[in-house]
């Protein structure tokens, strides 16, 4: 092992560096790793006195109860509806915002419309959800207009039928100009020379974004795309808080995803944490997986991985 | 697990300020010197830090310094009140995340009796019992040896202390009503709504004919205080057990109100009353008290919720902030929750005389365990419901024998201030930490109308006279209620009421979708909840 005695010597060569790297090393053995420990409640009846490793182990049992559920394939029927969708709709609209915004030429104005697009991501979905409501609810701004121009009035946040559009609809509105920031970050790295030669060239600006822009913000498109799939079983980031604020029992059978299923019913109904560990450990399985094959299929495409 | 811990860690960094908030009080208090303590001196020798979880707790410690409630029980048992911070909203997930990480406060309130979670607790530890022997006591005891709580023990040993509400079922009758806007009636030419057909006409009026005036239509029919509870009993005249969720006897058999056939009509009459614009449009996405807050808008013609004096001055503090020009008592009408049954009679709601029950960490100490004793046995007391009911002595009343004189404050208007306004620890914690008295607020003294205003209380002790004399108690076998089995207490699975919901709001026939929904219960251990409980009164003999 030539490559592992030269590694030690480096790292001996350059150990007051290394060291700085030991808090960070540190934060991870602690708050990542140790925690995994817990995943062994997927495999107990978990008892508050006698602690995680003194309860009793009870083998699958737990996976058992939950696979038995009918409430639990639900749940889990919507989790990859709802990721699939978010990944059919609300994927590449920050791709697109992020090309047009590109597209601005005065900075200002450029600098102004990334401002308001990124704005509602600082909103907690406590807040958001509270404005939906009150536009959306019986008396809200739009069932007003509706009746103004003599509609029907429609009642959108208890409906199954309309509940996965408002969700896509609002996350959307809230995090698109979020997601434009990689992809922003990833076009001003691109070599302006390669611009001025293609316009030289007699390329006009849509030619330009089709053969400079495009392809050199495909692999940064390729990894978050990875990562959004890595996530399906967690159904994307905010999938939980933006649901749970939102829904409510009539759409429960369009809209509850595993994790506000879960929150449920450890909850409401007090059951035993084993079946939640379980859960998630599922999940988080699945989501292997998913994140393997994607990060695999996408090599296999000529792109680079993940790792 | 993931979104548990996020919330687990939410929920601590939310209480770390409360806590430190809390330790600052500590050190601004001035240690109580040994003849300030009075008969605790030689016995409370040690000061202890007690810390407690209550529904109410957020608003009782607004300045720790200026409430002379809050010093006097701090120095008369020596402790140091901690409050740890939970809501009606939050309660039940604050409690799971602090028994899992070993954060449960001493004290905390919760209505779990009987329920998997309660046993489960008592199998896992969390909740410590009372000692054995309480004659040290005496107030303690007695509320354990009622007729109703006296069977809740569980291997000989108590696990909670009830906190009764009522010393007698018949007080329950206007725990659920509906208040409705008077002039509203008056101005559409309304009578008292008798049957269905009537409470479905005026819920619809209210909601279509404008009755403000303003010729917009923007009012709401009937809302509720919280959907969770007050919505299935608006319809008990169909069937009355809904209206406390009770267990019935159908063909010499107990089952739960859900599981019986007279849902049906139940669940098509909400459907029609939701599609007929009859109820609020948006009370599936309410959250619990956006009711009051909806009726004190004015837009709102009726609204199912509690008449007691204490839940209609909190209906009027939200009417006084936006409604300015029509006083709230002069404006409203307390009507049956429900209509009346084929047979003409009519139905109140009745219950065992306590709701939610104080329990202990099992960490607790024995010593500390006497102190919360001792503080419980002076809140059960009668010389904690004379202060109940008339302040302290000197300051808010003077007692001339058996005369008791009020020289309670009053505010700029010129009324009486409420004790809760004036003794913030004793309106948001210790006025109902140990049990929750509304006896008091029925009762015909001077005090309750001060603390009430004398035309709120009449308004629901009129209320009172009339349910209790004119309708019928739902009919209740409370054994069976209280009763535990294992698969009984597992049911606590089953949110009819949610499922009502998803009826209302669907649009396939009611009736087939809750057969649907009622089959599904079977998966949840339905049957085997019946069967446990039938066999269960045959042995004990508790059908009687």
């Amino acid at each position: 092992m030539a490559t592992g005695r030269s590694l030690w010597k480096q790292m001996a060569a350059h150990k007051y560096l290394y060291l700085l790297a030991l808090p960070l090393l540190a934060y991870y053995i602690v708050f990542d790793y140790i925690p995994l420990y817990g995943i062994i409640l997927a495999f107990k009846e978990f008892n508050f006195a006698k602690g995680i490793w003194g309860s009793e182990w009870v083998g699958l049992a737990n996976f058992r109860e939950i696979f038995g559920l009918q409430d639990f394939w639900v749940a889990f029927r919507n989790t990859l509806i709802i990721s699939l969708g978010r990944l059919v709709f609300e994927f590449p609209v920050p791709i697109a915002v992020a090309l047009l915004i590109n597209e601005v030429r005065r900075t200002r104005l450029k600098q102004f419309y990334q401002v308001v697009y990124t704005f509602p991501h600082f909103l907690s979905w406590v807040i958001v959800s509270g404005i939906m409501v009150n536009f959306l609810g019986a008396f809200g701004v739009l069932n007003q207009l509706l009746v103004l121009v003599g509609l029907e009035k429609v009642n959108l946040l208890v409906d199954p039928e309309y509940f996965r559009g408002l969700i896509y609809g609002s996350s959307l509105w809230k995090d698109m100009g979020w997601g434009t920031i990689i992809y922003l970050a990833a076009i001003a790295g691109i070599n302006p020379a390669l611009y001025e030669a293609a316009s030289i060239d007699g390329a006009n600006r849509f030619q330009q974004m089709l053969h400079i822009t495009w392809p050199s913000l495909k692999s940064t498109v390729v990894i978050l795309l990875i990562l959004q799939i890595g996530r399906t079983m967690s159904s994307g980031g905010g999938g939980f808080d933006q649901i749970f604020n939102l829904y409510n029992a009539a759409v429960y059978e369009k809209a509850d995803i595993l994790d506000t299923y879960i929150y449920r019913r450890t909850f409401a109904v007090g059951s035993s944490y084993g079946t939640s560990t379980a859960v998630g450990l599922f999940k988080s399985v699945i989501n292997f997986v998913l994140l393997y094959a994607a990060n695999k299929a996408a090599k296999r495409l000529g792109q680079d991985g993940l790792y | 697990m993931n979104r548990t811990k996020r919330y687990a860690a939410a929920m601590m960094a939310l209480a770390l300020p409360a806590a430190l908030i809390a330790g600052c009080g500590e050190a601004n208090q001035p240690a109580p010197s040994a003849g300030q303590t009075g008969e605790g001196a030689s016995k409370n020798a040690k000061k202890l830090d007690i810390s407690i979880s209550f529904f109410n707790i957020g608003k009782a410690f607004p300045d720790r310094n200026s409430d002379p409630f809050l010093k006097m029980i701090e120095s008369r048992f020596n402790v140091n009140i901690v409050d740890k911070v939970i809501s009606y909203a939050d309660y039940k997930e604050k409690y799971q995340l602090w028994a899992a990480s070993g954060d449960l406060p001493d004290v905390f309130s919760d209505d779990n009796i009987n329920s998997e979670g309660y046993y489960s607790w008592i199998k896992q530890g969390i909740i410590r019992p009372l000692p054995s022997d309480l004659s040290k006591y005496p107030n303690v005891q007695k509320v354990l040896s009622l007729n109703d709580t006296k069977p809740l023990n569980v291997d000989g040993k108590y696990y909670m202390i009830p906190r009764q509400t009522y010393l007698e079922p018949d007080q329950w009758a206007i725990e659920r009503a509906v208040v409705v806007r008077k002039d509203w009636l008056d101005k559409l030419g309304l009578k008292d709504p008798v049957t269905y057909d009537d409470y479905l006409n005026m819920y619809k009026s209210f909601a279509q004919k404008d009755p403000d005036g303003n010729g917009k239509n923007d009012t709401i029919g009937l809302t509720f205080r919280s959907t969770s509870s007050m919505l299935l009993p608006v319809a008990g005249g169909s069937f009355p057990h809904v209206i406390n969720g009770s267990w019935v006897k159908e063909n010499g058999k107990y089952i739960p109100y859900y599981a019986s056939g007279q849902m049906k009509t139940v669940v098509k009459q909400l459907r029609q009353m939701y599609a007929e614009g009859a109820i609020d449009p948006d009370f599936a996405i309410m959250k619990p008290n956006d009711g009051y807050e909806k009726f004190g808008q004015g837009k709102v013609g009726a609204i199912s919720v509690q008449a007691t004096p204490n839940a209609l001055s909190a209906l009027r503090a939200s009417w006084d902030k936006y409604v300015k020009d029509k006083k709230f008592e002069e404006s409203v009408k307390i009507l049956p929750v429900s209509w009346a049954a084929e047979d003409g009679s009519r139905y109140r709601y009745n219950a065992v005389t306590f709701w939610s029950e104080s329990y202990f960490s099992s960490k607790v100490s024995d010593e500390k365990m006497d102190r919360i004793l001792q503080i419980y046995d002076y809140l059960l007391s009668d010389e904690f419901m004379t202060f109940k009911r008339y302040g302290m002595e000197g300051k808010d009343y003077k007692k001339d024998g058996d005369k008791f004189t009020i020289t309670r404050e009053k505010n700029e208007n010129g009324q009486y201030k409420s004790l809760g306004s004036m003794y913030p620890s004793y309106g948001g914690l210790f006025g109902a930490l140990a049990a929750w008295g509304q006896q008091l607020e029925l009762e015909d003294t001077e005090t309750a109308r001060i603390n009430y205003g004398e035309q709120l209380w009449t308004l629901s002790h009129d209320a009172l006279k009339y349910n209790v004399e004119k309708l019928k108690p739902v009919p209740t076998n409370f054994k069976v209620e209280l009763l535990y089995t294992p698969a009984k207490s597992k049911l606590s699975a089953i949110n009819a009421t949610e499922d009502v919901i998803k009826v209302m709001l669907g649009k396939d026939d009611p009736v087939t979708m809750w057969d649907n929904i009622v089959k599904g219960y079977d998966s949840k251990g339905l049957q085997q909840a019946i069967k446990e409980v039938n066999d269960a009164v045959q042995q004990q003999g508790l059908d009687k």
